[in-house]
């Protein structure tokens, strides 16, 4: 499986969509911080702990920008062994179903992961640089990313299942971005119904508890049923995943 | 396994919807084999590579490959990165293959692909078939799957690829599968065919045993083909085309045939040395398959 790693992250390397995306999401990322800063300055409002704790949550907000970015650039770097027929080489020359599954799985789970964590401690160092991180929770805020990485690794783990039960990019974009849409109107409705008040099935709901997130709701979670839960759905995706690409008749 | 078969599949057997790609398919491929598998479209040559390597599962039967056997394959389109350079490309497969980074200049020396910073997605249909018949050869593995490797290919890449894969088998003992249509071609490098039609496999035959059964025979034009029989009688093997044509059969002497004919007053025409190559002894198997 080492060989498929040094071969795919050889490969990435020089994927300039990778690069321009990554470059996409920080410039969204600094251009939101701005404009807050903008905004101070034009008003004139005095209260940088008010704007700092704005920051920090608007910017998880964008992350709904961001994310579908970052999501659509996975399904990229998922997809293109597919797409170009070089599945078929690495599949030939004698690495098993399974392994090919795992090296891409986990390079994007690095990548994703990743991606997500540079934006938030960008979006983060920025708030503090510039209005002190004054009223910003500690606790609030290593909650919010610990959630963000556990919920995001199962998204990703969600598009790997997609990606290899059809080896089709347009079905797990359309999937994806889909499934997205329908949990952001699930949330609103929710959110409009009980505002982000303890509503203990919003536990059990990944996609749902992203949007919580990004809006600030995160105290409202539960940990001991939102990682069980994220956790136990990450392991029947990876199972299903497997079950499936080992049958699968690659064309 | 036997001990000198690579590959053995027993009653392979593959269906899409209702319709038999393989049907009970059953072959043995030995070490060292140059292995032509000839057929008409959808007789179910792309579909036992597809089988052999590992891309598709069969229904039911039995497929075995020689363990620890290094296996590469070019089946229908090359399978490149095409927003890589030819250089990349065979970077990364020499890093699937746990190759030396050395592998990659001498594999482009070989295919004639000069390292540059030109992307293989503007690379001509023939360069891209060239670089992929590369990544197949490179390092020398164990079996090589060839389906059509010459489609687009120009003659001086025909022969550049003919002799690599005659190289590598004769230097390393590759063995090489290679589904083509081009059988003047493939009677150049191939010792053993599969002849597949309809889903099976209806003739496995060596490239000695054609010669043996193709050969070359006389064509001879007279005025009447039945008096010239007559005069032939039992001295030769022969065969009435028509009327007016008869083919002598076997390794006979012209001057021969000239002097019994010429004996019995038979005036002769024309007389023409032919040869059945693979092309005719395919015709022929698939017209008395039909039949």
């Amino acid at each position: 499986m080492n060989k498929l790693f040094k071969m795919e992250f050889a490969n990435l390397k020089k994927e300039k969509l990778l690069w321009i995306g990554l470059i996409i999401i920080l410039s969204l990322v600094l251009l939101f911080n701005l404009l807050f800063l903008l905004y101070r300055y034009v008003n004139g409002v005095p209260d940088y702990a008010l704007f700092s704790n704005l920051t920090f949550n608007a910017t998880l907000g964008i992350g709904g920008i961001t994310g579908n970015i970052g999501l659509i650039m996975l399904i990229i770097v998922l997809l293109h062994n597919f797409q170009y027929g070089t599945i078929r080489s690495q599949i030939t020359v004698g690495y098993s179903r399974t392994e090919i599954f795992f090296s891409n799985l986990i390079i994007c789970l690095a990548l994703g992961l990743g991606i997500y964590l540079i934006s938030i401690l960008f979006s983060l160092g920025i708030s503090i640089l510039f209005f002190s991180g004054a009223s910003l929770v500690f606790s609030t805020v290593i909650k919010s990313i610990l959630y963000g990485l556990l919920i995001n690794a199962l998204v990703i783990c969600f598009i790997c299942f997609i990606a290899f039960s059809t080896a089709s990019m347009w079905v797990t974009i359309i999937v994806t971005v889909a499934i997205n849409a329908l949990t952001s109107t699930i949330t609103a409705i929710t959110a409009f119904i009980s505002g982000f008040s303890n509503v203990t099935f919003i536990n059990f709901l990944p996609w749902v508890q992203i949007t919580y997130i990004q809006q600030g709701g995160v105290d409202v979670l539960k940990w001991w049923q939102v990682v069980p839960v994220n956790i136990v759905l990450s392991g029947l995706l990876i199972y299903f995943t497997i079950l499936i690409f080992k049958k699968k008749d690659i064309k | 396994m036997e001990l000198n078969n690579i590959i053995e599949a027993k009653n392979l057997v593959k269906m899409y919807q209702n319709t038999y790609a393989l049907d009970n398919v059953s072959l043995n491929i030995q070490k060292g084999d140059i292995y032509g598998l000839v057929g008409e479209n959808g007789a179910g040559k792309t579909t036992l590579l597809r089988a052999i390597a590992k891309l598709i599962f069969p229904k039911s039967g039995i497929l075995e490959v020689k363990e620890n056997m290094v296996m590469t394959s070019l089946i229908e389109v090359p399978s490149l990165y095409l927003n890589r350079t030819a250089y990349d490309n065979l970077y990364y497969q020499s890093i699937l293959l746990g190759l030396e980074t050395s592998e990659v200049d001498k594999t482009l020396e070989m295919i004639g692909i000069q390292k540059g910073s030109v992307k293989v997605k503007n690379f001509s249909l023939g360069m891209r078939q060239r670089l992929a018949v590369g990544m197949c050869i490179m390092g020398n593995p164990d079996i090589i799957l060839f389906d059509e490797p010459l489609n687009s290919v120009d003659p001086e890449g025909i022969i550049d690829i003919r002799n690599l894969i005659k190289k590598i088998n004769e230097e390393y003992g590759t063995t090489i599968i290679i589904s083509s249509h081009g059988l003047e071609e493939l009677s150049k490098v191939a010792n053993r065919y599969g002849f597949m039609r309809q889903g099976k496999v209806i003739k496995e035959i060596t490239k000695e045993e054609i010669a043996k059964s193709c050969g070359s025979y006389l064509s001879i034009k007279v005025p009447d083909a039945n008096l010239a029989a007559e005069a032939i009688g039992n001295k030769f093997i022969f065969g009435k085309v028509n009327d007016t044509t008869i083919n002598v059969k076997g390794d006979v002497s012209v001057t021969e045939v000239v002097k019994v004919l010429n004996d019995a007053g038979i005036n002769i025409e024309s007389i023409n040395t032919q040869t059945i190559g693979i092309e005719n002894y395919y015709i022929q198997l698939m017209r008395s398959y039909h039949e």
